[in-house]
């Protein structure tokens, strides 16, 4: 659990957040500006605060109405940078036990298994310099998965890399994710990045939280805006049919979609988006059409936004899906309304490129 | 011309590179560290703590000298006591350090500042989230990634050591194998007619091991460079 309130001010600008996550890996998501790299370095207590009350797990790491503002080397927080901050006069070993200590968010990894975990054995020897971007930022998640003992943040840890070389990444993120013990604060202004990971978001707008919840709980409240919506499903390879280039994907356990051929092994997963406009409504099964998914499901909420509105389907996995009002009135979509939904297997973007295995 | 030097001259070479290491010894590690305070804080009155820093950069030799003098001599406030108990300081082989300290200090912190001032900040505040307090931050990434600052400034204050003159000789005297460093072995020479070729030779050397210095730390603080990858 962690709670803050926190008022921040850097020239002109000023940050106002307050939240009380339970969550233990929450996305913080908003537009470029936001505050959201000013909220983590508040939180790691290298900006001074106005005003700053921060508590985790019980234990206060600042609180200036008692004048408690504990010092950055003392708060047990790890953050992973967007420009990675590698000690360039130390090799990649060097970097990686520089902060570590007993108890960190690693608790159930030692140094050899985080090694093994971010695959960083033949890196060890090497100096900052000779590393590739994503190299970099491995090394950099797993300096600070050995310091961290209360908190993990990372601001933007992907940003500084292109779009295959995340690919590369989010799979050791997500394998993170699943063996450390301390909550994680993920920073980013890609949504569909964020998705990839959790979908318990903390919304930011214009140097304050919003709002904090699950994806649909915040879409629901009408927090967030159509274009910057997506669907990020995880699906498992099923089928391939190279010649007809397409690959058959399980959704569900009665729903397998086709998307566009993608050479990865049968029965692997893979994060795939799905923009809300890339998806048609029909009342029932369409025969002749060139769409090759047809996924049945029905209506469970109709959220409006100026002349768009968002229909969250429910075919198992909820679906978002963007229609205009006056398809509204002439489907009747009313929650509860069965519906079938149509996107071609064009409209499936892949994610994340396969995650590689063994040396390179 | 004979080839050889002298043991006079032996005696003033020696002594010169014995003020010389005694004063870096005792200057590196405060200049170090005043070098690094003044580039990483703000506090009043700085400007001036600055000014007086580097004070013996600008100020003609003699003056300092002449101070030191001031306050160290046997008349000088704080010497008259250190004589009454039985210490001197000026005139002695002291005294030479001393001078040879106070003219080779701000080369030392000047080089010092400007290097720490290069360090990327954003580094010591990745060491701090990583739990390494201001001091450790300090001693494992802001002084390391300074070290070829750090270099550089130890042999220009060494340099500064060997040839100083102006402070020394009003401060502590010409006395041969205590005080009479290369500088003023040479000014000796000089001033005795037909010595002239003794006066080349320790002109001679003083350039030899000035270049030297100056070329080895160059390539010191190449190699330094090339390893933090600048």
């Amino acid at each position: 659990m962690i709670t803050f309130e926190l008022d921040v001010r850097r020239g002109d600008f000023r940050l106002a957040a307050s939240a009380e996550l339970s969550s233990t890996f929450t996305g913080v998501w908003g537009p470029s500006g936001s505050g959201k790299s000013t909220l983590l370095a508040a939180l790691a207590g290298l900006v001074p605060p106005e005003r700053a009350r921060i508590v985790v797990d019980d234990e206060v790491l600042a609180n200036t109405d008692e004048r408690i503002v504990l010092p950055p080397h003392r708060r047990g927080i790890g953050v992973v940078f967007q420009d990675g901050r590698l000690f360039p006069h130390l090799s990649v070993r060097g970097n990686l036990v520089y902060g570590a200590r007993a108890g960190s968010a690693s608790i159930a990894l030692g140094f050899d298994e985080m090694v093994e975990l971010l695959a960083l054995g033949p890196l060890l020897d090497r100096k900052p310099l000779e590393l590739s971007g994503g190299e970099r930022q491995r090394v950099a998640l797993g300096r600070a998965l050995l310091a961290a003992t209360r908190l993990l943040l990372l601001d933007e840890p992907l940003s500084a890399l292109d779009r295959e070389m995340r690919g590369q990444i989010l799979p050791y993120l997500s394998r993170v994710r699943e063996r450390v013990d301390v909550p994680v604060l993920y920073v980013s202004h890609d949504l569909s990045e964020i998705l990839q990971l959790t979908d318990q978001l903390l919304l930011m707008r214009g140097g304050e939280t919003v709002e904090n919840g699950s994806l649909l709980e915040l879409v629901r409240a009408g927090h967030v805006l159509h274009g910057e919506l997506d669907n990020v499903l995880e699906l498992e390879v099923e089928e391939q049919d190279e010649e007809a280039g397409l690959s058959i994907l399980r959704m569900t356990p009665s729903t397998a979609i086709a998307g566009a051929f993608v050479p990865s092994p049968l029965g692997a997963r893979l994060h795939v988006g799905l923009r809300p406009e890339d998806v048609m409504l029909a009342r029932e099964h369409v025969s002749a059409i060139s769409a090759r998914n047809q996924v049945a499901g029905s209506v469970s909420g109709l959220i409006e936004e100026g002349r768009r509105v968002l229909a969250v389907v429910d075919c198992g996995i909820e679906l978002f899906v963007e229609v205009s009002p006056s398809a509204v009135a002439e489907l009747d979509l009313v929650p509860g309304r069965e519906v079938v939904c149509l996107f071609k297997a064009n409209a499936l973007r892949y994610l994340d490129a396969p995650l590689r295995t063994g040396s390179r | 011309m004979s080839t050889g030097l002298t043991p006079e001259e032996w005696t003033a070479l020696a002594l010169s590179a014995r003020v010389a290491v005694t004063s870096l010894a005792m200057a590196f590690v405060p200049g170090v560290l005043l070098g690094a305070f003044l580039a990483r804080r703000s506090f009043p009155g700085k400007v001036l703590a600055e000014a007086l820093v580097h004070a013996p950069l600008v100020l003609p030799p003699v003056v300092v000298g002449y101070a030191l003098l001031l306050v160290l001599g046997r008349n000088g406030f704080v010497g008259r006591r250190l004589y009454e108990a039985g210490l001197q300081v000026a005139f002695t082989f002291e005294a030479a350090v001393l001078a040879a300290t106070v003219m080779g200090f701000p080369l030392l912190v000047r080089s010092v500042r400007l290097a720490v001032e290069l360090v990327d900040q954003r580094l010591e505040e990745a060491a701090a989230t990583l739990g390494a307090s201001p001091l450790r931050v300090l001693l494992t990434v802001t002084l390391p990634l300074a070290a070829p600052g750090i270099l550089t400034g130890s042999v220009l204050a060494f340099a500064r050591s060997l040839g100083e003159f102006g402070a020394t000789i009003t401060f502590a005297g010409n006395v041969a194998g205590e005080t009479r460093t290369l500088p003023l072995a040479l000014f000796s020479a000089l001033q005795v007619p037909g010595r002239e070729d003794a006066a080349l030779r320790l002109a001679a050397i003083s350039v030899a091991l000035s270049l030297a210095a100056l070329m080895l730390s160059e390539l010191f603080a190449r190699k330094l460079s090339r390893r933090l990858g600048r």
